[in-house]
């Protein structure tokens, strides 16, 4: 299957290390677009289609779960799955963010084939 | 818990994260503890604050021929195309990360704000009260510590 995600996150050194993981761990990525905060991913993915968007959580304008709640409350953009990829691994914070419709919570720092595992069971879920 | 108990804690998560976070994300080999940095190498520090289920400061400095490496490494570049203040970037991600992990282990049902980590003058001083850790890398070293004050 032929991927297109975005990495939503405000490190643009993060983001390019996550596109990278992704693009070696052999999935078939087509289209990687980067937002550095949830304002500038909406401002985006309503304009153009992704599979799967990784978003951080600690992120200035519009952090990860205002990002997430904004996508709940979008018709078109309701279904897209979201998996959170964040530093902060609470389980307080993690309930959160599933609770908030998130498909997947990877922690920072984590293991390739982590965030491979992730991406293919929220896709999984979507896709059927 | 007792002082003495939360600093042999904090000294053993401090020791998990730095291995954990260089190893998986940077690519880059933790050889063992040190009792000081190596003498000598230029270094690059940087801190951030954190609040919440406990307040304080966590601080790391690199040997910067390590921080180097260890941003090329990151970044998938070579460290010739690497600027410095890409490199810096790397440093304060790697700082984000460590402090992270070892606060979500610290408390797992916690709940933790950290400041974005700022780069700090090369040999500032690390917090007074802090927790302090050094490693040898496969190249240079880096030294930790963390000044965590438990909520009252
Ligand atoms: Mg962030």
């Amino acid at each position: 299957m032929s991927l297109r995600i975005m990495i939503v996150d405000d490190s643009p050194a993060m983001r390019s290390f996550i596109g990278r993981i992704i693009q070696l761990s052999g999935l078939d990525v087509v289209s990687c677009v980067h937002a550095s905060n949830g304002m500038e991913a909406l401002t985006l993915l309503r304009k153009q289609r992704v599979d799967i968007v990784l978003s951080d959580i600690n992120m200035p304008i519009m952090d990860g779960e205002q990002l997430l709640r904004e996508l709940a409350n979008d018709a078109e953009l309701t279904s897209v799955p979201v998996v959170v990829v964040s530093t902060d691994s609470t389980d307080s914070r993690r309930t959160r963010m599933l609770e908030l419709g998130a498909k997947g919570y990877v922690r920072k720092p984590f293991a390739p084939e982590t965030l491979r595992y992730e991406l293919e069971m929220a896709l999984g879920e979507t896709h059927g | 818990m007792d002082n003495v108990a939360v600093c042999v804690e904090l000294e053993a998560m401090l020791e998990a994260a730095t291995s954990y976070t260089l190893e998986t994300m940077c690519f880059f080999g933790v050889m063992g503890p040190l009792e000081e940095m190596p003498a000598g190498e230029e270094r690059i520090s940087a801190r951030l604050t954190f609040r919440g289920d406990a307040n304080g400061v966590f601080h790391t400095m690199l040997d910067l021929s390590a921080a180097w490496a260890i941003a090329a490494n990151f970044l998938g570049e070579e460290v010739a195309d690497v600027s410095r203040s890409r490199m810096e970037a790397v440093v304060c991600e790697l700082a984000n990360m460590i402090c992270g992990s070892v606060l979500s282990n610290y408390k797992k049902d916690g709940h933790f704000e950290l400041s974005s980590p700022e780069i700090t003058g090369a040999e500032e001083a690390q917090p007074d009260q802090a927790v302090r850790r050094v490693f040898e890398l496969e190249m240079g070293g880096i030294a930790l510590a963390m000044d965590l004050r438990p909520k009252p």
